[in-house]
């Protein structure tokens, strides 16, 4: 895989990789791939959910402001 | 036949028409009057005198304000004002009528109304209410929540957004929602969560940048909710560089931030619904496509399995004369095997989600057993090897043409024999034959 696809692009591929093998009538060789290709594409939907995870920050306007280094209007 | 006594007592109706008219104009409660309605009609004649009609949900009355008298700005239809005036009747037509002696809009909703809706229609002539909505993220990596600072609905949103998604990386940055300030805070919380979006600037946090906002508040009365009528409000909305939700929690009225924002938002968590999947659900979805895989590339690795079993029939039959060549293709076809199944999948396994590690566990144990069928089947051939009988101490008889004696019937005294043994020929001829 060239560049990290987005989690929908992922997602798309791996139904149609999934589509296309149950179709069927794949040889040994393009199986091999698509499995593998397959699994790769799980695991990188898999790391996108563990993407979205990460801190709660609640904060109070001017903390906010302060924190992002914004000067005040 | 009306008798002259009768037509004497009757009062000519202009007469009737003036002394009621003397009669309201006498009366105090309905001279400088302060009434308080809204504007439903307002028509400025040529003559610079105003027509219009006052409401309000009970009834309503028409008015004039002179020329000399009227505002010189015209109020729009809806306005709500304090207008002071005395009650006439205008003879000639016996219409009563309210002559308004000064009118003032009200300073709050009907006022501001007139504002938001000049808004609307200046957003609209810029084309900002027209351009195309982005859409949300599929998978949100970081949300940003500009919300009542410490209010039931920030509490609403970040229940719900964690029972939807644990552990979801939110920024929630609290603000003053209504009041004079509100508008001015919720532009400014935006600015903070545009900042939080900009890739850059997220890359020296190292947190992936914002890439959604929900703006928002509880429900209110609407002078509660006007901060997001106004243009500060707006165009902050319309700056975002990333999907805007907009989440006032109310049912009927739609605001400005409505209007501008990427996806309309019923309530704050209905907002959070929107944007935030399901992380179950799509772990689900993932699992189910993990089985998909799996056993659809199982079920096109047992048809090649199918195909192998096939050739290998296929060799058992072929003839003696075709054994080396058989031979041949058993040995390319293991190596085949062995070299696309057993090295490409054990070089692989080691990348495989885990749920692939039982499919090949599956592949490993198919290749082990197709490796002793192999095995077994070259033992069968080797031992089927004619020359690996000779090897044994017998010998093969051929008539000089070539073709294998079988049988005593195949031969006659005198006839010459070749003898295969498992290191050379021996040239002999029959000296007698026996049947046993």
């Amino acid at each position: 895989m060239s560049e990290t696809p987005s989690y929908s692009e992922a997602l798309q591929r791996l139904e149609a990789i999934v589509a296309e093998l149950e179709r069927g009538g794949t040889d040994l060789e393009a199986t091999v791939k698509m499995f593998e290709e397959g699994s790769e594409l799980l695991r990188a939907c898999q790391a996108h959910l563990d993407e979205a995870e990460g801190q709660l920050k609640r904060l109070r306007l001017a903390d906010a402001e302060a924190e992002v280094e914004e000067p005040q209007p | 036949m009306l008798t002259p006594e009768v037509l004497g007592s009757a009062l000519p109706v202009g007469r009737f028409v003036l002394s009621l008219r003397r009669l309201l104009n006498e009366e105090p409660t309905l001279q400088h009057q302060m009434l308080r309605g809204e504007i439903a009609r307002w028509s400025r004649a040529r003559s610079g005198h105003v027509y219009l009609t006052l409401r309000d949900d009970e009834g309503s009355i028409d008015a004039v304000m002179w020329s000399s008298r009227a505002p010189r700005m015209d109020f729009e239809e809806g306005s709500e004002v304090v207008v002071i005036g005395s009650v006439d009747l205008y003879p000639t037509r016996g219409q009563l009528q309210l002559q308004i002696t000064s009118i003032h809009a009200v300073d709050t909703i009907g006022e501001l109304e007139a504002e938001r809706r000049k808004l609307i229609a200046a957003l609209k002539a810029e084309g900002v209410l027209d351009r195309p909505r982005r859409p949300l993220p599929a998978l949100p990596r970081h949300v940003a929540i500009v919300i009542g600072s410490q209010s039931a609905a920030e509490a609403d949103v970040l229940r719900l957004s964690e029972d939807r998604w644990p552990g979801l990386r939110r920024t929630v940055i609290g603000v003053l929602v209504q009041g004079e300030k509100a508008a001015e805070e919720l532009a400014r919380g935006l600015r903070v969560a545009a900042r939080l979006a900009d890739p850059v600037y997220a890359a020296s946090c190292g947190a992936p940048p914002v890439d959604v906002i929900i703006v928002g508040r509880g429900g209110g009365s609407t002078e509660d909710l006007w901060a997001f009528n106004l243009e500060r409000v707006a165009r902050a909305v319309v700056s975002m560089p990333v999907p805007v939700v907009s989440a006032v929690g109310h049912e009927s009225d739609v605001l400005v931030s409505d209007l501008v924002a990427d996806v309309r938002a019923s309530t704050p968590s209905d907002a959070v619904e929107r944007v935030v999947p399901v992380r179950s659900d799509l772990e689900q979805r993932h699992d189910d496509l993990a089985l998909r895989l799996e056993s659809s590339a199982a079920r096109r690795f047992a048809e090649t399995r199918q195909h192998h079993r096939l050739l290998r029939h296929r060799l058992a039959g072929a003839p003696v004369s075709g054994l080396s060549r058989a031979r041949g293709q058993l040995g390319d076809l293991r190596s085949r095997l062995d070299h696309i199944v057993d090295a490409k999948l054990s070089e692989t396994s080691s990348r495989l989600v885990e749920r692939g590690h039982a499919l090949h566990r599956a592949v490993d144990v198919h290749l082990g057993r197709q490796r002793e069928r192999l095995a077994g089947l070259g033992a069968a051939l080797r031992t089927t090897d004619p020359r690996r009988v000779l090897e044994r101490g017998y010998g093969m008889l051929q008539q000089p043409d070539g073709s294998v004696i079988g049988s005593v019937g195949d031969v006659a005294v005198g006839d010459a024999l070749m003898v295969h043994l498992a290191d050379g020929t021996v040239t002999t001829a029959v000296e007698d034959v026996h049947r046993t």
